[in-house]
């Protein structure tokens, strides 16, 4: 494990009391998935909108070779273009993993998701949600536990890097840096039940 | 033209300018509370007539002096004027004159500082502009055809040539009283009108007449135009300019957040500016930027907030939609409800008149809601706490009144469901009033709730709208509209909204303007009339004599007509 030598320890035996939560690193790579595929292509692709604007997409060397990965064969993908015959579903799902391998690609090249966290220096908004306790027995919980909210500026950079090559152990550093800036009783916030980034 | 009580909350707050007062000490002297002196100067309750006698004494003043304006109230305060008292019966004539002139010194007092406010800050000229422009326009240029006087004296209120630290001032004690005596007394010649362009001018028919009063070597213009204006402009400038806390517009001032309003009136100014008076181009600029534009004017109307809600607290998985077009498990109660017994009888051939009545701005309205602040967290205590707001599960209680909708909407299955705050708090309230048992409810996610999270949002939006339809400003009744629905459909789980994930709020939003829809039709009905069909957020049909229940018109508590029809015949 990442993070200070002893970050995860201090808390003790994690779940011991039962006490629910995830890694304050894990929770940051969920709520970066979230950000970018809550972006992109709304409509469906079982919609017609939402296929022919994923076929769009795709309509590239690299997106076709996208297609290619997922087992779709240049001839088929010909036919689609031209509108000869349009996807099975079970192609349709191939399409759309395509199109979200790509865009997550392009959001990550093109530095988008870097400056939209950045925020031309002004950061993000982070709202940590404490470990859920509401199984944890009276004497054994931590009732000071609360909601924070900090800016978090300079490490999304790093973050989105690391987030980019599924370095889990860097993210975990990272955060370790984020809840530095929630002075003393920051170790608590090492486990958290999720993150919120305003994003 | 303003009335009495207007001019005595602007003479008071200049003689508390002018003695260096605050409200404290103004209440300390009248043997007031500050409150009460705060509510009376903003316009929520009034000054009576013992309060002027009080307010006399304390300033001792004679209580005509104090109703006479306050440049008058000054002038006799600094001893530059005499006092309007009743000694002698030649002195009565005048006292009765006098309140025409004076006022008209007021608004042109407040043109003035308007127009001094504007070349002091260019920055904020935008934001008075709206009100201010037309007077400022004509009554700016023709003071310095007179003499250039630098603005109005910060001591008396009458025009002075010098500045002293950017405020422009008379030099001299003698010199503030000589120009007010020249202001006061319109009869008198003496060489000071040469720099006083005669602002007391009488108003109207008699203008003409003021012509020869004045010193040839003055132009005349000065008079007129000033005394032109002064009908044009609206008592909301005169407000802007004095330091009482009053609202900008002309409702209840402190009912809504001065800034908001003028945050959103200034946008709409600059769009309409950006498009070059487009009314069409400007509506659909406004239209676009209404999301970013409401979470901005959320973000300020939150600020010095007592509670700070969470915007992206983990979503429950009740809460989570199936699909993009799909629906999360909370149960809206949306009504659609037609009654059964009236479809029947009209069926059968009988003659019902029907008319459709249509809500204002539902979801205006339900924007107060007991809405939760933080994380919604699990409690199985089956007690409804009023001092929470989430999401329940409940098993609602039958639903036995033929003639009245149900408030959970129309659903047919039976059994548990979620509902939203607003929906239980109005099952509660049926069975508070006996309509109803109490549901029973099995889980709730819950957190600390407020009503008041958005209600400055909410008043800011309200106030901007009424202002608008008053004015007949269309473009801003449809920024406005735009502006709360797209929150209230955009902060749940949408992408077109990225500052905030809240769809608990969304559904409890939702269910309240379905709650207040409902609670309208049981009025109807508890008033004696025959709810027909509601439905949506904003349909209420009803059979007989509407108007005794509800006030008509546009605004939020008032209802409109759409149409009256003849149940089961042509529409």
């Amino acid at each position: 494990m990442a993070g200070s030598p002893d970050l995860w320890a201090r808390w003790g035996d994690f779940g011991k009391f039962n006490t629910r939560g995830v890694k304050g690193g894990e929770a940051l790579i969920l709520e970066l998935n979230r950000i970018v595929y809550s972006s992109g292509i709304a409509s469906p692709v079982t919609s017609k909108r939402g296929l022919s604007a994923r076929l769009r997409y795709l309509d590239s060397p690299a997106g076709r070779a996208a297609l290619k990965d997922q087992g779709v064969t240049a001839r088929t993908i010909r036919s689609w273009m031209k509108g000869k015959s349009t996807p099975t579903a079970a192609n349709r799902e191939r399409i759309d993993s395509a199109y979200w391998g790509r865009r997550r690609e392009n959001l990550i090249r093109s530095g988008w998701l870097k400056r939209h966290l950045d925020n031309d220096g002004r950061g993000r908004r982070m709202e940590i949600y404490p470990v859920d306790q509401s199984q944890v027995p009276a004497e054994r919980s931590r009732p000071t536990l609360q909601q924070r909210s900090i800016t978090v500026r300079y490490i999304w950079g790093d973050l989105v890097d690391a987030w980019a090559a599924q370095d889990a152990d860097t993210v975990d550093e990272i955060w370790d840096d984020v809840i530095s800036d929630l002075d003393s009783d920051y170790n608590a916030y090492a486990h958290v039940s999720s993150v919120g980034i305003g994003a | 033209m303003m009335g009495t009580e207007e001019i005595l909350r602007l003479t008071v707050a200049a003689l508390m300018a002018r003695a260096g007062e605050r409200q404290a000490d103004l209440a300390a002297g009248i043997g007031q509370a500050q409150t009460q002196v705060s509510r009376k100067q903003s316009g929520r309750a009034h000054w009576s007539l013992e309060d002027v006698d009080l307010l006399a004494a304390h300033y001792r003043l004679h209580p005509l002096d104090l109703l006479a304006g306050p440049t008058h109230a000054a002038g006799v305060l600094h001893g530059s004027l005499s006092s309007l008292q009743p000694a002698g019966a030649p002195s009565l004539p005048a006292a009765i004159e006098r309140p025409a002139p004076a006022v008209t010194v007021v608004l042109d007092e407040a043109a003035d500082t308007l127009a001094t406010l504007e070349r002091e800050r260019p920055g904020s000229a935008a934001a008075l502009t709206r009100t201010g422009r037309e007077p400022s326009a004509t009554g700016q240029p023709a003071r310095p055809a007179a003499a250039p006087p630098a603005g109005p004296c910060v001591l008396c209120g009458q025009p002075a040539q010098h500045e002293l630290d950017g405020f422009p001032q008379h030099l001299t004690a003698e010199e503030c009283a000589a120009a007010v005596a020249a202001a006061g007394t319109p009869q008198a010649s003496t060489p000071a009108v040469e720099e006083v362009p005669a602002p007391v001018a009488p108003v109207g028919p008699s203008s003409p007449v003021a012509a020869p009063l004045t010193e040839p070597a003055v132009p005349v213009e000065p008079t007129a135009p000033a005394a032109q204006v002064v009908p044009d402009i609206p008592p909301a400038s005169a407000d802007q300019a004095v330091p009482a806390p009053a609202g900008p517009r002309r409702s209840a001032p402190g009912y809504a957040s001065a800034t908001l309003v003028d945050q959103i009136a200034d946008r709409v100014h600059d769009v309409l500016a950006s498009c070059s008076g487009d009314m069409e181009a400007a509506q659909a600029e406004l239209i676009k930027t209404a999301i970013p534009d409401v979470m901005t004017l959320l973000k300020a109307s939150r600020v010095g907030g007592r509670y700070e809600h969470s915007e992206f607290p983990p979503t429950q998985e009740i809460l989570r939609k199936k699909s993009q077009k799909g629906a999360d498990e909370i149960w809206e109660g949306r009504p659609k409800w037609r009654n059964p017994e009236l479809f029947a009888a009209a069926k059968r051939g009988e003659v019902i008149e029907v008319t459709a009545l249509d809500m204002n701005a539902a979801y205006l309205s339900a924007l107060k809601c007991w809405l939760p602040i933080g994380q919604l967290r699990e409690e199985t205590s089956g007690v409804h706490d009023p001092k929470k707001a989430g999401v329940h599960l409940i098993t609602p209680a039958d639903w036995d009144h033929p003639d009245l909708p149900n408030p959970l909407g129309n659903r047919m299955e039976p059994g548990e469901l979620w509902v939203s705050e607003s929906t239980l708090r109005l099952l509660l309230d049926c069975a508070r009033q006996d309509l109803t048992d109490a549901p029973v409810i099995h889980r709730s996610l819950v957190s600390g709730a407020s009503e008041a999270l958005l209600e400055k949002l909410r008043r800011a939006l309200a106030e901007s709208r009424k202002t608008a339809l008053a004015e007949g400003d269309e473009l801003t009744v449809a920024y406005v509209k735009a502006m709360y629905s797209k929150f209230v459909s955009t902060i749940g789980e949408s992408s077109a909204n990225r500052e905030i994930r809240r769809p608990d709020w969304m559904h409890i939003i939702r269910a309240k303007a379905f709650a207040n829809l409902w609670m309208k039709a049981h009025k109807a009905h508890k008033a004696g009339l025959q709810v027909v069909e509601i439905s949506g957020t904003d349909e209420l049909h009803v059979v007989g004599d509407w108007r005794p229940v509800f006030p008509e018109g546009r605004d939020l508590n008032q209802v409109k007509e759409k149409t009256t029809y003849i149940l089961g015949g042509k529409r």
